[in-house]
């Protein structure tokens, strides 16, 4: 039986989960809103993009919502939108032929509405080629150990833990101004 | 949190990444989602009424030949492969001794060799 409409903002996300599977798209619109600002900024910090940050976001919540019957447990949404998000981001990122190397930091949107931090960690992850990007940012932005990055991004696990080293490296040198703020 | 801040952090940069958060407005978002969903379900409609078409419009233009076809079928599947005399014989080799036998047989067979290549 469907929720009152006011229920939604209340309802566990396990059960949400188990009324959009019975094709409640209200249950379905609940948990996007609840998940949509995480997956949008994890893909903005990814492709530095917010346009096709949130054309790629919209494209992650239409396949959880076609595949949402193979979530197997209700309680790992989380987990499995992120997985859905990077799969997304890496097709993506071959079917463009986008360039793997770093962003030209004039090419930026300019995103006057945004604090200064974010701005300027986006500009530092600029510099980083987009496999040592993603890695970075699964590490410090979504706390991922270094096993999960490996098989998440089907990278060798060496090759993660070389990326994260000198990614964070770079990311220090880029934001040293902040060294003494933080 | 997972293993993952376990691992060697540096503590200033995950401050930075932590400052950098900031919620984002979602309720354009979300009806961009939903407007998505509803454009890919109307034309899961569209495509399933339009099979559904092409399936009566198929089974009207074929209803003559493909009663004709599966009742043939059915006659060749029912032949006997070799004649038998004996009632109580021909009785006891039935499941086996016909076209529909083998038909079947070789699919158990072929299911079963599947079953120990892929298991």
């Amino acid at each position: 039986m469907p929720l009152r409409a006011g229920h939604y903002a209340e309802g566990a996300e396990a059960l949400l989960v188990a009324l959009a599977l019975k094709g409640d798209v209200r249950a379905f619109e609940e948990l996007t809103r609840r998940r949509q600002s995480w997956i949008r900024q994890l893909l903005r910090r990814c492709c530095l993009d917010e346009h096709l940050a949130d054309d790629l976001a919209q494209e992650v919540f239409l396949t959880a919502w076609r595949k949402l019957r193979q979530l197997q447990e209700p309680d790992r949404l989380a987990g499995w939108l992120q997985r859905i998000a990077i799969t997304t981001w890496l097709q993506h990122q071959r079917r463009a032929q986008l360039p793997t190397g770093p962003v030209v930091v004039e090419e930026l949107p300019a995103a006057d509405r945004r604090p200064d931090v974010a701005r300027d960690l986006d500009r530092a992850l600029a510099t980083l080629p987009a496999d040592q990007r993603l890695c970075v940012v699964l590490s410090y932005h979504e706390g991922h150990s270094h096993n999960e990055i490996s098989q998440m991004t089907e990278l060798p696990l060496g090759t993660v833990k070389s990326h994260i080293a000198r990614g964070s490296a770079a990311l220090r040198e880029h934001l040293a101004s902040y060294r003494s703020r933080t | 949190m997972s293993d993952g801040m376990m691992e060697e952090h540096d503590p200033e940069l995950l401050a930075l990444f932590a400052q950098a958060e900031h919620d984002l407005p979602g309720e354009d978002f979300v009806a961009g989602v939903s407007a998505a969903i509803d454009r890919a379900r109307q034309r899961r409609r569209v495509r399933n009424v339009s099979l559904a078409c092409l399936f009566v419009l198929l089974e009207w233009l074929l209803d003559t030949p493909l009663s004709q076809g599966l009742g043939q079928l059915a006659v060749a599947l029912e032949s006997t492969l070799v004649p038998v005399t004996t009632p109580w014989l021909q009785l006891l080799l039935a499941p086996v001794n016909s076209l529909a036998g083998v038909v079947g047989l070789s699919l158990l067979l072929l299911h079963s060799i599947y079953r120990r290549v892929w298991n």
